[in-house]
């Protein structure tokens, strides 16, 4: 497929420009002819899947701090009715520590009546369109690690994030947008290594885009004058033709040529992305989001629709930040404010891109970096700590089972009790559900073939539909 | 009489059923054999046989749970069951999931119901009638490493002989001969000669990441001696700038960062000394085995001089820059040894060690125990600590001041000890208190009123008023109190909502000689006016001595009303309360609202309360004194900072020291917490497997300095001349140039690899001889394409990617290059070497996973001295593919990626370095061509042609000419038209490519 949108090629820009006229009817010919370099040679060029799938493509919403399960999704009447008791003896390893009530109430929501709180009222009423999943787990009860694993799949060592890896397998659809683009408008746990593409080359990792004035680094033309950047630009394709026709063509040398046409492209596209005055005032309505406003959460999800439908492979929404987040020591209240902050716009992305027959080709996937304990360490105590042993996350669209529950924790969602989803096993589907195999798609590094699975993983096929 | 005891009964019945005897009871035995095969086998066969049973083929952690036999034997961890024994039953232990890492099955944990028929049935003796059925698949710790030794990479170093080659006029030295020889063999003629221009632009880039002068050119052109090319070589190599280069290389290997990689990324001020060393080295052509002795063990090699001493300790930052791990990194140390035999093995031997960590390796001959036994050297060996969220502090950091600078240091240090040791004594009594059982308020004794003292405060006086605000955000008015014990009051009204609690501080008058063991009862009066306040309001009472001493006394916080409340705060002075002036503090927080406050009054008591009930009350309830001993502890903690601060500077290194000298046991599958079999420290088997003497005294670190750079040792000569030849060709004759086992490349050219090797040994380890050697080849110096026509077609087929090295690889700048050319084009580099960057003292540095380090320092100076990061990555290197700052970088993928052309499109830094290069180019040029030549001739080393000639006036006239520059000035518009040409030429493939 190619979605490419893009209204005017670079091509046509200096055909418009120089029309005919004086300068460089050299450049001219040489542009219009087939003089594309191959597309082995550029490594972000769309590539086939090891198999046919329905999702082409990922927004990926990642909620920092640790979203409580027990609060949102993972519904447990046993919590509600035994808060205040004591869970020693019940053979948890901690200490004895005191179960909580769960801050909001759950129903059953839409045809598929999975139970969902009053958290995330908008999001609830998508269940028969989400695939949630109660069990999965993690290595690390810490942020820096459990961030790093929900991306890359190692909790130590920085490896390529999973943007990264599906650009290096599938490369991408719009060559005037970044393969793997992140919507981050603070810095999570980790830094960079979040979106970095390490051992892969660099062309895969992820860009930052931040709202305001320059939301992709030097993607506003810095020259005042449309027309002195496109005459500096016949002069260079110029050059470098010229420099290029003595030497054999050189593929390096076609691919960075290349790369100042898409910057071009990008350049010219990058605005019309982030240009939302274009969209109407219903669809603002759905999100949440005010007209002119670039705040919050609603921006971020109609920006990634945007992106979507202009062929970007992985779009990674970054909710706040490494401070401020969903990390509730203190109380559990404050998920209030940061649940309004995303729970229409998630809401809206998902009727949004089901209205444009979009759901089905991509797959939206929700998720935190582990659960928060369902148990404090006082009976009075108003928030919960970091756990790792369980928590929700779910996936839409993109060929997953919707209106379905998977996996179940054991009566207070402290621990997985049925069908365990390792963070490992939710790549491993992620990759699926695009059309890779995950022990398949490696890259040869320090002496062996990596993955973004390491030697774990098993494919969730229950929740393929 | 004789009577059994109990315990010994039951642990006799357990013996016997540890030896696999038959139980006492057959009865009981049958009805346990019963309840096996239906509660239990199931259970091991559904949810354990997968990973732990002959059939599955896997044996995992070495557990077979298929037979009796496999669970008494159990694994690497202990036996799964202990009949009658539920605590020593590994197998109970790992389905309750009482252990991190031991949980079982992993995913989907047995129900509460299986997990107590299992109990049931160890208790009763585990009876269980399946024998083993097949013997379990052995562990694969076998290597053969006489086969082993056959492999190319572990076989000595040759001395080849050169090769006879056809047309004997064609090389110029032995290396042209072992190139050649492959090209005849396939027919392959050679490119011709580069031209003068060419070369003398690929040698400069290559020797020293610059572009060459046009002087330089000038002077090789005109030079036509036999030796040209050789006092061009012998020109840059002695330039300061090569250690720039080339030390930069040894800087990916070493994953050189001015950060630690922990969670939040903790700076390293001290690491730039190891960054210069390397520099230093490359320039002084500091043999690369002592080279590679220093940066192992450099701290125990003797030396001649101090200078000599600190360099070698300063060299051991290879090591000491590690990577740091989690926000406790004392608490993973193993991976930072993992990163040190990772970058060491890969940098060094080409090897991947890392992989034998948790098993043995899977295509190399290194087996666990070899990781352990260089493991055991590291873990001997004491690593500076940079600090982390956790430990703020640089700890074992190695001093580099004299004996005599280091006396008032070390002076002050004892300050600085005392105040840290104060502070841990304080913070484990507020954890002592916060551990105390909770107990409810006691009622405070009355104040004894015979003990009353002397009035020491006019009441309504206020000596000092502070707002914890800017004060336009608040008034303050003196108001009449009617009906109270005093006249005037304090009204303060705050005019925007605060972002914290306003604080309002009031002080008094100097209180004399106040002494240890006084009582000062201060009261107050405070109301708030407005309605019902949205924040409660709160105060607290604080003395502060108007010396160097600032004492918290116990004080509590208390809540203010809408009605006047009096407060009374009773403090006692405690030990090590010297101030012989003091003032008290009132300070109230509140949010947004108008209070008032009135009567302040302090009185003190003399000793006279001295052990009284009062006295002891004082001590309050648990929360104010954990209330008190929190703000006690900051109080000394900001001392200890503020001493830190001024703590003379001694210049210190990101340095290794010598730790405990022990063995380690290897670690089961890589985890610490299991340990295995001893593994004495030593070198790899397959390269020696030399052991540390038993007399030893040393962490062994002296003894593997050695061992790696031993001449026997077939690796590290190897590995070096390949890094070499790969820096200078592209690509190395071997491809893997870290990777040198199995999974690697295999050279291209065996022979030509053992004979630079040979030779870089015989040479005394001479980098520079192996930098001539290999530039005054006739390889080096091909062109980099054929004439038009004469690179046959069967040449791309015989030797597809240039394996041969029948023309040199064209290749693109690196980050380094681009940056440092565009500076130095324009005209503003800073040439001077680099030092320290300008962190931030220590005593600010604050860093948690929260709020990361992160700083991009602005700086002229040539690109290696630019602070590298490891959480994120320098913008500009990041995009134009630097190295891994996380780990040891062999290659830089080079890609042309849009990010790296909106850079030269848009980005500040090109447009500025185009300005000067302009400013620079008009200033030196005499007319238009004359500028063009100078820009032509600084940026690409040649003249334009007349075509380009052509162009470039016409695009310089346009632009002038269009709207935005038309109205300017003369000046202007002919500056803004040549920026633009700089820009394009800077943007240009000529530029960024050497050919």
């Amino acid at each position: 497929m190619d979605d490419t949108t893009c209204g005017c090629s670079r091509r046509q820009a200096i055909r418009s420009l120089l029309g005919g006229s004086l300068l460089l009817p050299a450049i001219l010919s040489d542009l219009s002819s087939a003089g594309e370099p191959q597309a082995s040679a550029d490594p972000l060029a769309p590539r086939a899947p090891h198999f046919p799938a329905k999702a082409k493509r990922v927004i990926f919403l990642y909620m920092s701090g640790g979203v409580s399960h027990v609060d949102s999704f993972d519904y447990k009447p046993r919590l509600f009715a035994d808060a205040g008791k004591s869970v020693a003896g019940e053979g948890h390893k901690k200490k004895p520590r005191f179960l909580t009530r769960p801050r909001w109430d759950f129903k059953p929501r839409g045809k598929c009546g999975t139970e969902v709180s009053e958290l995330f009222p908008h999001i609830a009423e998508c269940m028969d369109d989400i695939c949630l999943i109660r069990s999965m787990r993690t290595d690390h009860g810490n942020h820096f690690e459990a961030t790093l694993q929900i991306h890359t799949g190692s909790f130590t060592f920085a490896r390529p994030s999973i943007g990264s890896w599906l650009s290096y397998g599938l490369g991408t659809f719009n060559q005037n947008l970044p393969s793997f683009v992140v919507l981050a408008p603070q810095l999570p746990y980790a830094g960079g290594q979040v979106w970095g593409s390490d051992f892969l080359p660099g062309c895969h990792q992820g860009v930052r885009v931040v709202p305001g004035s320059e939301p992709i680094p030097n993607i506003n033309r810095r020259l005042e004058s449309e027309a002195l950047q496109n005459t500096d630009l016949a002069l260079l394709e110029f050059l470098n033709k010229q420099h290029m026709a003595q030497r054999q063509n050189d593929p390096a040398l076609a691919a960075r040529i290349k790369s100042f046409e898409t910057a071009y492209g990008m350049q010219r596209e990058a605005p019309d992305v982030f240009d939302l005055t274009k969209e109407s005032d219903a669809t603002l309505k759905l999100y949440g989001l005010e007209r002119g406003s670039s705040k919050g959460f609603a921006w971020q999800c109609l920006v990634a629709r945007r992106m979507a439908e202009r062929g970007v492979r992985f779009i990674e929404l970054i909710d706040v930040g490494a401070s401020n987040n969903w990390d509730a020591h203190g109380d559990m209240d404050t998920h209030a404010p940061l649940a309004r902050n995303v729970d229409r716009p998630v809401a809206a992305l998902l009727k949004d891109l089901k209205s444009r027959g979009m759901l089905d080709e991509t797959l939206v996937v929700w998720t935190t970096e582990f659960g928060r304990t369902p148990f404090c360490e006082k009976a009075d105590q108003k928030g919960r700590e970091h756990h790792r042993l369980a928590f929700s996350s779910w996936l839409a669209g993109g060929g997953v089972k919707a209106g379905t529950a998977y996996g179940k924790t054991d009566e207070y969602g402290i621990d997985v009790a049925e069908k365990g989803v390792h963070v490992h096993d939710f790549h491993a589907t992620i990759l699926h559900l695009l059309g890779l195999d995950h022990e398949k798609l490696t890259y040869r590094h320090a002496g062996r073939d990596f993955r973004l699975t390491d030697v774990h993983g098993n494919v969730v096929k229950d929740i393929v539909a | 009489m004789l009577r059994l005891h109990p315990i010994l009964l039951l642990s006799l019945i357990a013996a016997v059923s540890q030896g696999g005897e038959p139980q006492a009871d057959p009865a009981a035995h049958k009805e346990n054999v019963e309840f096996f095969e239906k509660k239990i086998r199931p259970v091991l066969v559904e949810a354990c046989y997968k990973c732990h049973s002959v059939e599955s083929g896997k044996s995992k952690g070495g557990l077979l749970l298929d037979s009796r036999e496999g669970l008494l034997k159990g694994g690497h961890t202990g036996p799964a069951v202990v009949p009658g024994d539920l605590e020593r039953s590994l197998l109970i232990k790992a389905i309750r999931y009482e252990q991190d890492e031991l949980e079982m099955p992993p995913m989907d944990r047995l129900s509460a119901q299986q997990i107590a028929d299992f109990e049931t049935w160890i208790k009763n003796g585990a009876s269980d009638p399946r024998a083993r059925t097949a013997p379990p698949p052995t562990p694969a710790e076998t290597i053969d490493f006489e086969k082993a030794r056959t492999f190319w990479s572990f076989q000595p170093v040759k001395e080849p002989a050169i090769p006879a080659v056809k047309d004997k006029a064609w090389p110029r030295n032995p290396i042209d001969a072992f190139i050649l020889a492959k090209l005849e063999e396939k027919n392959i003629r050679p490119a011709p000669p580069a031209d003068k221009r060419t070369l003398i632009r690929r040698a400069t880039f290559d020797l020293t990441g610059l572009p060459p002068s046009p002087a330089d050119i000038d002077a090789f052109l005109a030079d036509t001696s036999p030796q040209a090319f050789e006092k061009v070589i012998d020109r840059l190599l002695a330039s300061r700038h090569y250690g720039e280069a080339w030390g930069r290389h040894w800087l990916d290997l070493a994953r050189y960062a001015d950060t630690a990689g922990e969670s939040a990324d903790y700076p390293i001020p001290q690491a730039w000394r190891y960054r210069n060393y390397v520099i230093d080295a490359f320039n002084k052509d500091k043999p690369y085995d002592q080279f590679i002795r220093e940066q192992i063990a450099g701290d125990l090699l003797p030396s001649t001089s101090e200078a000599e001493k600190h360099e070698r300790i300063i060299a051991t930052g290879f090591v000491a820059s590690a990577r740091r791990f989690s926000v406790d990194p004392d608490s993973v140390h193993h991976l930072t040894i993992e990163d040190s035999i990772d970058t060491m093995g890969r940098a060094i031997l080409g090897l991947t060690l890392s992989c034998s960590r948790c098993h043995d390796h899977k295509f190399d001959p290194i087996p666990t125990s070899d990781y352990y036994a260089l493991y055991g050297i590291f873990n001997s060996t004491r690593y500076p600590f940079p600090g982390s969220e956790n430990k703020k502090f640089q700890r074992d950091f190695v001093s580099l001041a004299t004996a005599e600078e280091m006396k008032p240091v070390l002076e002050y240090d004892k300050l600085i000890d005392a105040q840290r040791k104060e502070v841990e004594r304080l913070e484990k009594e507020k954890k002592a208190i916060e551990a105390e059982p909770e107990t409810g308020p006691k009622p405070r004794p009355a104040l004894p009123e015979s003990a009353r003292g002397e009035n020491l405060v006019s009441p309504d006086y206020v000596k000092d008023f502070r707002l914890g605000c800017s004060p336009d955000q608040a008034v303050r008015d003196v108001v009449a109190a009617e009906n109270q014990p005093f006249t005037s009051a304090l009204r303060i009204t705050t005019k925007k909502k605060p972002s914290n609690a306003w604080e309002v501080q009031l002080s008094t008058q100097t209180i004399a000689s106040i002494e240890t063991g006084d009582v000062l009862v201060a009261t107050f009066y405070a109301r708030v006016c407005d309605a019902a306040p949205k924040t409660q309001a709160g105060a607290e009472i604080i003395v502060e001595s108007t010396g160097p001493n600032y004492e918290q006394i116990f004080g509590q916080a208390l809540k203010i009303g809408t009605e006047w409340t009096k407060f009374e705060f009773a403090l006692l002075a405690r030990k090590g309360f010297e101030a012989q002036k003091a003032q008290v503090n009132l300070r109230l927080g509140f949010g947004e609202h108008t209070i008032e406050v009135g009567g302040l009054d302090v009185k003190t008591y003399r000793k006279s309360l001295a052990g009284t009930e009062f006295v002891k009350s004082l001590q309050g309830n648990k929360k104010e004194r954990i209330n008190a001993a929190r703000v006690t502890l900051e109080a000394e903690r900001r001392k200890l900072e503020k001493l830190m601060a001024k703590a003379p500077e001694v210049p210190k290194a990101y340095a290794l020291a010598e730790g405990t000298p022990q063995n380690v046991r290897i670690h089961l599958r890589g985890e610490p917490s299991k340990p295995g079999e001893e593994a004495r420290r030593g070198f790899l088997q397959i390269l020696g497997g030399q052991k540390l003497p038993e007399s030893c005294k040393g962490s062994g670190r002296l003894e593997l300095a050695g061992w790696l750079t031993d001449s026997k040792n077939p690796l590290t000569a190897r590995v070096m001349v390949n890094r070499i030849w790969q820096y200078h060709f592209g690509k190395g004759l071997v491809q893997t140039p870290s990777d040198f086992g199995k999974q690697g490349r295999a050279p291209t050219h065996p022979e030509l690899l053992d004979y630079l090797a040979r030779r870089f040994v015989e040479g005394g380890w001479s980098i520079k001889a192996m930098h001539k050697m290999m530039m005054l080849s006739q390889t080096y110096q091909l062109a980099s394409q054929y004439p038009a026509g004469e690179e046959k077609p069967e040449y791309a087929v015989a030797d597809a990617n240039n394996e041969l090295l029948r023309k040199f690889n064209r290749r693109r700048l690196d980050a380094e290059e681009i940056r440092d050319a565009l500076l130095a084009l324009s005209g503003t580099l800073d040439a001077t070497p680099g030092q320290a960057h300008p962190f931030e003292h220590p005593s600010k540095w604050g860093y948690t996973q929260h709020n990361q380090f992160f700083a991009v320092y602005e700086t002229k100076k040539r690109s290696v001295y630019v602070m590298q990061q490891r959480l994120r990555r320098h913008p500009f290197f990041s995009t134009f593919d630097g190295a891994d700052t996380n780990q040891t970088t062999a290659v830089r993928l080079i890609s042309s990626t849009s990010l790296q052309a909106l850079f030269m499109m848009n980005d500040k830094f090109a447009h500025e370095m185009a300005q000067s290069f302009a400013r620079r180019v008009l200033g030196e040029g005499k007319d238009e061509a004359g500028c063009l030549s100078r820009a032509y001739q600084l940026a690409f080393g040649r003249e334009a042609s007349a075509d380009e000639a052509r162009q470039i006036s016409a695009y310089l006239a346009q632009t002038r000419e269009l709207d935005k520059l038309k109205a300017l000035p003369e000046d202007t518009k002919r500056h803004a038209a040549w920026s633009g040409l700089a820009r394009v030429m800077f943007s240009s493939n000529e530029f960024m490519f050497v050919d």
